[in-house]
């Protein structure tokens, strides 16, 4: 039985090549694409609003949104208030005690509808961040630096600070962003985070909020009358995609023209195609294998990684450089500690732990672990084990945990690996039912983050592991409170000492983030902390007269 | 009629209800809390997360908290997302017609391209064409549905680039564009996602067809319209495809969850803003109201689904309506 063509050959060839044709040419008209550029990221949860930020992705809109009292310069330096730049506060002048900042608002500072921006406006923004009915993850922090915001005039205030910090400036104008009174005048203060205002805000940046569609895009453009300059790109999209690996696709065909941090397994294809090209990135993130220092939730010891001594040992046996070079190739080096390089407070002159498998033979040895008939270590019949639970499908954090089994296996030593979702691994480390995790943390200009993941007074928040050195917390203390860097290192260098000796984790990686970039972007040096710092100042050139992969940027 | 409906509307409204109840109970107990991806890592964060916990309810009991949701339901409001910071209900109006569109293109283009594969197999039995044809289906069905959408992925869109990567439209150019650009814009976007749906459909529907097919070609009834003088190809299309259909309704039934779970795939594949990838996300951060809404819309689905088969089987078939 054969059925009877119902459409010739040619006649079904013609449609199909018609149809698709149609399709495919609807993608091009470059001119548009000439005055806007997309930047391709991962969905975040959350608002716009800066209150509120957390996630990287939001906080580079923001950002772009709400301008800052003041600017990190280009030194990247936080201590001394003369090299930043100026932003919404034009000058501003310290008490001779220190304890508190006199700001004068630049008068062509305008929020986008039209409005000056005025020290109400900074005072506002204090009381709503410190609010305690509402959630916002700076209100301790700012609770704890400033004591009270007081206006003088319609552009002269003061910020009164309750201690001498030498980070105070740093602390001020980089968590508190003015927000404008007047546009929440109507809104109770209890709605006052769930408001319509919050979801569409109005900033005083360079770019004003356009739309917003949390699933596929969020579109800002330049604002005309911006006191500081018109921005060099007119409109720049945040295009969503499902997954941060989705993003890549993208980038390599063109839909979009940046990506912040490019899979270090993705770096070949990045820079082997035609319009890409790779630009350094973030610097400040560093990785670490976290090890609990407790037994489960109790405050026992853990029955293995409670002794410093096996610690030490397990870090030893690590060849952590062949490890880097397999993962991240040339773009990661071996972490020194619970900072990166670039902090003020780095200190290259640090003993730490080298890769020495004979002394950590010997002092598992020493320790009563010996090499059983399948050359695993055991102690009184107790095998040397341990579990370290590791985000399913992570592209970094997955390879980094096989490698590490296998040089553990060599050292006799059973390293398990627990793949679980992220959710699930997060309530394991509160709940403290997990041996080891390779954990990440971008540490941002401040080093003073390491309070909250290594003292003791972590030990309700971040600090999993529960490390607890009496040393190092005070030393970490006189360091955040030292008058000045010169003393702030001196004790930051000490506790430093103290924790590497200690081993509460092993200190795996800092990355050298590269960026993947179409070559008609013109970016600037991407700031390694943030890289949208510079946006404003990024340019378009036409498709004809794109930058050469290899040629300097301005 | 009037019974056999009415039997149906209220099994499927405790198979609802049963899903949802399941739902609730499987994410709640599921480790984390809404908050966790919004809150950064400090003690302020934690802080935070402890009072946005306690602001919406989620430090009570689990029977307080389904309660009030209940109750909530009940008065027509599915809550508010946390991840998108807006009404469930929005969300939902934003995503579901996208998760149908795709779905409702799908299908069609499926259901057809199945029947008219599963007869030419049949009518083509035993020939070295159909056992190709044949050898193929299977292995587009053993294929993973999503390893399939990044085949297609790979192919089409990242080496011939004939069509987009992902989303829904264009980034830059879509706003600008002609409402008839806007459409083929869509339209675009649409192809990958839907052909990677399209084809599993096809081939799991020309599976039945052909078995469906091969049972009736022998029945005395062929026999005799072409002993009656009809062509081949009307004895095989007008009396043997028209009996060999009934099957298929009870199938689509069946069709709708596993292509809403398809639509899982490709819409997280293809970056599709539909319910799909939006749930996949929900779930994952533990978004309780938009998973609950999601669970609701795609259990209804099938349920409705289920019915039109159980509906359509009945009209084709009295002894099934005379058996309820």
């Amino acid at each position: 039985m054969r059925l009877p063509l119902l459409w010739s050959n040619h006649r079904r060839r013609l449609v199909a090549t018609c149809c698709v044709s149609v399709l495919v040419a609807c993608g091009g008209n470059a001119s548009a694409r000439d005055r806007i550029l997309v930047i391709g990221a991962p969905r975040e949860s959350g608002e716009l609003f800066p209150p509120l930020l957390s996630g990287t992705t939001h906080r580079a809109i923001s950002e772009q949104l709400f301008e800052k009292l003041a600017a990190v310069g280009p030194a990247l330096g936080i201590l001394d208030d003369r090299t930043f730049v100026p932003r919404l506060a034009d000058t501003w002048m310290w008490s001779r005690d220190s304890l508190s900042l006199s700001m004068h608002l630049n008068p062509r500072a305008r929020w986008h509808d039209g409005r000056p921006v005025l020290p109400v406006d900074v005072r506002f923004a204090l009381s709503v961040y410190t609010d305690s009915a509402h959630p916002s993850p700076s209100a301790p922090d700012l609770r704890a630096w400033i004591d009270s915001i007081t206006t003088a005039d319609s552009a002269q205030f003061t910020v009164w600070f309750r201690t001498r910090l030498p980070e105070n400036f740093y602390n001020l104008v980089s968590t508190l962003v003015p927000l404008p009174s007047h546009v929440f005048a109507g809104v109770p203060r209890d709605s006052l985070l769930t408001s319509a205002q919050v979801r569409m805000p109005v900033g005083s940046g360079p770019y004003r909020l356009v739309s917003r569609d949390e699933n596929q895009r969020v579109v800002i453009a330049a604002v005309d009358a911006f006191f500081l300059g018109h921005a060099g790109v007119d409109t720049v999209i945040w295009s969503y995609s499902a997954q941060p690996r989705d993003i890549l696709p993208r980038l390599l065909t063109g839909e979009v023209d940046f990506l912040e941090s490019v899979p270090p397994a993705d770096l070949p294809a990045v820079e082997a195609t035609e319009g890409l090209r790779l630009e350094r990135a973030a610097e400040f993130d560093y990785g670490f294998l976290q090890l609990n220092l407790r037994s489960g939730a109790s405050d026992a010891p853990h029955p293995v990684l409670g002794n410093r001594e096996l610690r030490r040992a397990l870090s030893r046996a690590l060849d952590r450089r062949l490890m880097l070079n397999n993962v991240f190739g040339a773009f990661a080096t071996v972490s020194r500690g619970p900072f990166v390089r670039r902090h003020w407070s780095a200190d290259s002159t640090l003993q730490s732990l080298s890769y020495d498998t004979t002394a950590a033979a010997r002092t598992l040895d020493s320790l009563g672990w010996r090499r059983g008939a399948s050359g695993m270590r055991a102690k009184s019949g107790r095998p040397l084990s341990f579990a370290v639970l590791v985000p399913a499908g992570h592209a970094i954090r997955k390879p980094l945990a096989e490698l590490m089994q296998e040089q553990f296996r060599q050292a006799g030593v059973d390293m398990q690996i627990e793949f679980l979702d992220f959710p699930s691994i997060i309530a394991r480390l509160r709940a403290g039912t997990f041996d080891a995790f390779i954990q990440s943390i971008t540490a941002g200009l401040s080093p003073n983050g390491v309070r909250q993941v290594w003292t003791t007074s972590g030990w309700k928040g971040f600090n999993f592991g529960h490390y607890g050195n009496r040393r190092f917390d005070a030393e970490i203390d006189s360091a955040i409170a030292a008058p000045d860097g010169t003393r702030g290192r001196a004790h930051y260098r000490l506790a430093y000492q103290t924790i590497l000796d200690d081993a509460p984790a092993i200190w795996l990686y800092e990355r050298q983030q590269r960026a993947g970039v179409s070559t008609r972007v013109v970016t600037g040096a991407l700031r390694p902390d943030a890289w949208w710092a510079t946006l404003p100042k990024w340019k378009i050139v036409p498709q004809g007269n794109a930058s050469p992969k290899s040629a300097p940027r301005p | 009629m009037r019974r056999f409906l009415l039997t149906r509307a209220v099994h499927a409204a405790s198979v609802i209800a049963i899903v949802v109840t399941l739902a609730f109970v499987m994410i709640h107990l599921a480790p984390g809390d809404p908050f966790l991806a919004q809150m950064p890592e400090s003690d302020g964060g934690v802080a935070a997360r402890e009072q946005l916990r306690h602001q919406w309810g989620y430090d009570q009991p689990l029977p307080v908290q389904y309660a009030k949701w209940i109750g909530n339901l009940a008065s027509g409001s599915l809550g508010t997302s946390h991840s998108q910071g807006r009404p469930v209900a929005d969300v939902l109006r934003e995503t579901l017609p996208r998760t149908l569109l795709l779905m409702g293109v799908a299908l069609p283009f499926g259901l057809i391209a199945g029947v008219v594969l599963g007869t030419w197999q049949a009518a083509r039995r035993g020939s070295t064409a159909e056992r190709a044809s044949s050898a193929f289906s299977m292995m587009l069905l053993s294929i993973p549905e999503f390893l399939f959408a990044l085949a297609l992925l790979s192919v089409f869109a990242l080496r011939l680039r004939w069509f987009p990567v992902s989303g829904m439209t264009d980034d830059v150019l879509h706003a600008g564009m002609s409402p008839v650009a806007q459409a083929l814009d869509v339209v675009r976007h649409l192809v990958l996602p839907v052909t990677s749906l399209a084809v599993l459909t096809a081939v799991a529907i020309a599976r039945y067809q052909r078995a469906a097919l091969l049972a009736v070609l022998p029945e005395e009834f062929v026999a005799a319209a072409r002993a009656r003088g009809a062509t081949p190809l009307n004895a095989l299309v007008r009396h043997a495809l028209r009996n060999a259909l009934s099957p298929l309704t009870a199938i689509l039934g069946l069709l709708l969850p596993s292509l809403f779970a398809g639509a899982v795939f490709a819409e997280s594949v293809f970056s599709w803003p539909g319910m799909g990838r939006m749930m996949v996300q929900a779930v994952n951060g533990r978004d309780y109201p938009l998973v609950l809404a999601g669970v609701i819309c795609s259990s209804v689905l099938v349920a409705l689904g289920s019915m039109v088969a159980d509906l359509l089987g009945a009209i084709a078939d009295p002894r099934i309506r005379s058996s309820t």
